[in-house]
């Protein structure tokens, strides 16, 4: 019985390990491809090398040639900044708006409540690209093509927040409230007072499902945002995908850029994220 | 419609207000919504494009243009800039804003003028593809210049540059370069195959002799021919394959643009796709080539743009040119970037100064060095020595005498990928007929739309 | 519950069913009829206040901007030609039955989702299943399987289009090191659209991996300390205790997941241009393309309604059958 156990146990780590292999040898493969010079990569990729960050003597102009490239030949730093800003615009005024709206449809009583839950939930369905042009031309009307105000506001109301919060409204002890009410705190005050410095998890989850989302816009902002001084990483990163001359090594440190910011935000957030999607599916 | 984005972000503002003011929670995510807007609202007045930083406004314009250029090779776009910013400072009353668009090889451009068309925010002035023109054209969406430009000055420019911007005898576009295929060979192994390159437009090489030398040079480990079929599923196979339709007597639309049927499905134009497919079927090219196949001497032959000398130089290869390839009628492919005056504009005048500057002697022989491409203007040809002597000359002689528009019908966009995926169809060995037939009804419907 | 809702949708038929338990005073339905008027009036404006900024937004940047497409699905709408729209009745409806294209379209899309959404669902739960134990390294695992989803779906994309390449991609020299000639994953009409799968499920995995975990974490231990009891085989604790448990959870991934890939779009845009030959066309791809690049608004537009009509239908009956199986 116990050698069974045994038994079980190795091959359990076995195909954890495997599986591991099989989930992160792409990310693996592009640190280090990002850090070699182009006939490095290519050298080998025809080995296990592929994995292996390069030997200091084997690179020549430095760890970060790539990186240094990169930079020069595109205004990456403006990029990110610029997808930092919209998206830290979405997430802030995002989270605002769908968990007012969450903890509405979640708490009160009103006509109409089922029906607005079912208009929202309906909205998730539509594919965004079939509207763009009509938005455009709203988005164009108000005056806010080439602004961060065109990036972020026809995307701050979100369905699928919405149904999150919601989600996690309804889990939430109500006696908290009834005891902030006798205190005398209006309803608004008991939202912003109690439920949101409570309510971390949902908050980290919605950030990271947004920022997830937003950082990889892409058609939008190509349309909206066509000024090159309001340009996106993501666009930024077809620059290295399309543009002679393409090299593997600035492609893959480009992306290793790209991804940085959501390793981070991600990091950062795992704590409450794994709490906060714990109410996702428990009651739909 | 400016105030509903003001009153939305008033409610905006005051819902996070309205929360318990004791409540410093609420309070800092009040105060971060607040800066948020107030970033965005300062950022409605920045507009200008990115040269904006190298001039000076001065405040005296008279003339303000919004001039949009795709995103090409950084070379290329950094000497577009260098021209306009010398624009700016020849011309007191005139100021020019560029707009750098991405262009990712697919859409990106087209789209940002589509959605910039539809809510009528077009530039003064845009760079448009050649054989997009037309559709353009045909919308009103550009317009005709040939109140700005006399004939004397047309007849600056190559001819197939002036024939690319005309649509119904009116002149709409302006290039600074042409374009070409050569086809493109590796020194040392021609030699090692005792094959005669072709020095001259006269010596250019058969169908035959493509099919046969391109079997001789394929080996175990490369390829006879490159056809770039990694540029993806596009325009670039209209362009490089299209004259070998042409060639064959076939074509891809009637003369007058209003009809596919019997054209593009002629048997000549079918010939031509199966001789693509033959190549295809011999083994002697592949549908996935490296994307440095043949600067790295893996493939012997290949038909490319002008671009690829400057990557083969670069590689450090033993490389020549030679002319496009026929059948019985000597054509090349043509038609490049060039630029056009929106409806958009209210100084028709000074968008038409500024194209003529960005396509002067001067620009065309800057940016052919930049890009490799053949100028536009006469006179550049002339003066650039590298076109007067071998292998450059080929291609000077191939843009003079044998290049051929891509056809001029406002049913272009959908024309173009019908061509292309057919081309594409019969490198993989599809039954080149039925593809063929197919797209025939795709661009039958879109010229319906265009009928009086 | 909901009397005062006139079209209740799916899902709200639960949202408050906690209530009766609760020692809520305005909320227990009983004593309903007692609630003074100014009282369920106040909720109701409270309720509207906390809704309205996101009505508003999504009204305005979703409903008013859907309607206009559905507008335009009637119409000829032409790019170049923004000012010269004319109403054409159902034409564009029935050139979508004539639209080859869109028909491989749809079955691609079909197929995509027929295998994508059961095959992420199963490796989803698999690895949920596999870390939801004591385990040495356990976040690590977590995180090495949820990392893909953090790369995001665009980078990831380009990545695995350079790993496919045919010639010198990573996954070809890797199987040529056992053996195996190069495939032509993306350039193959056979093989592109399943190479997409892979790295879809192996991109999306990670997201729903974690809401599994979540969801076995809430399944009560003492469930499985009686089917200790009971003599219970691993085998049948799963059958009867894990199953049962996951199930709301299961249920929701899989309409999300639905969702989510009949919206498939980015992965064939970077990696294939829906290419070779079609074969990874997919309907969103097709009604973007027609759209932008051909200008065919008119057109695009009705493809979107009719694209939107099929996946409400699919969900609604994906909600049926659930809450008949439910009882």
């Amino acid at each position: 019985m116990k050698r069974k156990k045994g038994i079980q146990r190795i091959v359990l780590y076995v195909s954890l390990i495997l599986l591991t292999f099989i989930f992160l040898f792409p990310l693996v493969w592009m640190l280090v491809s990002s850090l070699k010079d182009e006939f490095q990569i290519f050298r080998d990729m025809k080995s296990l090398k592929a994995f292996l960050p390069p030997a200091p003597s084997e690179v020549e102009g430095g760890y970060f040639a790539n990186y240094i490239a990169a930079f020069q030949r595109v205004d990456l730093m403006k990029y990110i900044l610029n997808s930092l800003i919209y998206t830290t615009g979405i997430i802030v005024f995002g989270l605002i708006v769908n968990s007012m709206a969450g903890y509405a449809l979640a708490r009160f009583r009103f006509p109409l409540a089922g029906f607005w839950l079912g208009v929202i939930i309906a909205t998730l369905i539509i594919p965004p690209e079939s509207i763009f042009l009509p938005l455009y031309v709203l988005v164009y009307d108000l005056g806010w093509v080439n602004t961060y105000t065109g990036l972020i506001v026809p995307f701050i109301a979100n369905a699928f927040a919405i149904f999150l919060f919601r989600q996690f409204f309804l889990d939430f002890p109500k006696e908290l409230e009834e005891a902030a009410k006798i205190d005398g705190c209006s309803q608004i005050g008991i939202f912003f007072r109690i439920i949101v410095p409570l309510s971390k998890p949902v908050f980290a989850t919605v950030a990271i499902v947004l920022f997830i989302n937003h950082w990889n816009d892409f058609l939008w902002p190509l349309v909206v945002a066509s000024d090159e001084s309001m340009r996106t990483i993501q666009i930024g990163l077809q620059y290295f995908m399309n543009e002679p001359p393409i090299k593997w090594g600035q492609v893959m440190a480009a992306l290793t850029i790209a991804t940085v910011p959501m390793l981070l935000i991600f990091a950062f957030l795992q704590r409450y994220y794994v709490q906060g999607l714990t109410h996702t599916g428990s009651k739909n | 419609m400016k105030r509903l984005s003001y009153l939305l972000a008033g409610v905006l503002v005051v819902l996070m207000l309205a929360a318990c003011s004791s409540d410093s929670n609420a309070n800092s995510e009040a105060d971060s919504g607040n800066s948020g807007s107030g970033e965005n609202t300062s950022s409605d007045t920045v507009e200008t494009g990115s040269v904006e930083t190298s001039v000076e406004a001065t405040g005296e314009e008279d003339v303000t243009l919004d001039f949009w250029i795709h995103q090409t090779g950084e070379d290329e776009t950094n000497a577009y800039i260098e021209l306009i910013d010398a624009f700016n400072k020849e011309h007191d009353d005139i100021h020019v804003n560029a707009e750098v668009i991405i262009d990712d090889g697919a859409s990106a451009y087209s789209d940002s003028i589509n959605a910039a068309l539809v809510a009528g925010n077009l530039p003064d002035v845009m760079a448009v593809d050649g054989p997009y023109v037309s559709s353009f054209a045909e919308a009103g969406v550009i317009q005709p210049i040939d109140d700005y430009v006399d004939d004397e000055k047309k007849s600056q420019y190559v001819d197939s540059i002036i024939q690319q911007g005309t649509y119904n005898d009116q002149l709409y576009s302006l290039g600074a370069m042409e374009a070409s295929v050569m086809l493109y060979y590796n020194k040392d192994l021609l030699e090692e195959a005792g094959i005669e390159p072709a020095e001259s437009i006269e010596e250019a090489w058969t169908w035959d002799e493509l099919m046969e030398n391109s079997k001789k040079l394929t080996t175990e480990d490369r390829y006879g021919l490159n056809l770039f079929m990694n540029y993806g599923v596009g325009e670039w196979l209209t362009f490089m394959g299209a004259p070998l339709a042409w060639s064959n007597g076939g074509a891809l639309i009637s003369e007058d643009g209003t009809k596919v049927d019997g054209y593009l499905n002629s048997p000549e134009t079918i010939e031509a796709l199966n001789y693509v497919k033959d190549l295809f079927a011999e083994g002697v090219v592949t549908d996935s080539p490296g994307e440095m196949q043949f600067e790295e001497g893996n493939a012997a032959l290949a038909l490319g743009g002008p671009w690829i000398a400057v990557s083969a130089e670069d590689a450090g290869l033993n490389w020549g040119m030679m002319p496009y390839p026929y059948k019985d009628e000597k054509v090349s492919p043509s038609g490049s970037m060039a630029y056009a005056v929106t409806n958009n504009t209210e100084n028709p005048e000074a968008a038409v100064e500024l194209m003529k500057w960005m396509t002067n002697e001067e620009a065309t022989i800057k940016i052919s060095k930049a890009t490799g491409m053949p100028p536009a203007q006469k006179s550049a040809f002339d003066n650039m020595e590298k076109f007067n002597e071998l292998p450059w000359s080929i291609m000077k002689e191939q843009v003079i005498e044998t290049a051929h528009a891509r056809p001029a019908t406002p049913a272009y966009p959908v024309l173009t990928d019908a061509f292309a995926q057919s081309f594409h169809a019969a490198a993989l060995g599809e039954d080149v007929e039925s593809v063929v037939e197919q797209q025939v009804q795709r661009v039958e419907r879109e010229l319906k739309r265009f009928e009086e | 519950m909901k009397g005062n809702s006139s079209t209740a949708k799916p899902l709200t038929d639960h949202d408050h069913y906690k209530a009766p338990s609760e020692p809520s005073i305005k909320k227990v339905p009983p004593k309903r009829k007692k609630r003074r008027r100014s009282q369920a009036f106040q909720e109701a404006m409270t309720g509207y206040f906390f809704l309205a900024p996101a009505l508003i937004l999504l009204g305005v940047f979703l409903l008013y901007p859907m309607g206009a497409a559905f507008y335009y699905s009637f119409t000829d709408f032409y790019i170049l030609k923004p000012d010269d729209i004319s109403f054409i009745g159902f034409e564009n409806f029935s050139y979508i039955w004539q639209d080859a294209q869109f028909r491989q379209a749809f079955w691609n899309t079909v197929y995509f989702s027929v295998i994508v959404v059961p095959v992420q669902l199963a490796v989803a739960l698999g690895l949920a299943l596999l870390i939801n134990k004591k385990l040495k390294f356990r976040v690590f695992f977590r995180t090495a399987f949820f990392s893909p989803v953090v790369m995001s779906l665009v980078v990831v994309s380009i990545l695995w289009t350079f790993m496919y390449n045919p010639n010198e991609g990573l996954i070809n020299q890797l199987l040529g090191l056992i053996g195996i000639s190069p495939q032509p994953f993306l350039t193959s009409p056979d093989q592109a659209m399943n190479s997409i799968i892979v790295m879809s499920v192996w991109q999306g995995a990670g997201f729903q991996m974690m809401i599994f975990l979540a969801g076995l974490q809430n399944i009560p231990n003492h469930l499985y300390e009686a089917a200790d009891i009971d003599g219970a085989s691993n085998w049948q604790k799963f059958i009867h205790v894990t199953l049962p448990g996951l199930k709301n959870i299961a249920l929701f991934i899989f309409i999300t997941i639905s969702i989510a890939a009949f919206k498939l779009l980015v992965q064939p845009m970077i990696m294939t241009q829906g290419g070779p030959l079609g074969s990874t066309k997919s309907l969103v791809y097709h009604i973007y393309e027609t759209g932008f690049n051909y200008r065919d608004v008119g057109y695009a537009s009705a493809m979107a309604v009719v694209f939107t009509l099929i996946v409400l239908t699919i969900t609604i009956i994906q909600r049926v059958l659930i809450r008949e199986e439910r009882g």
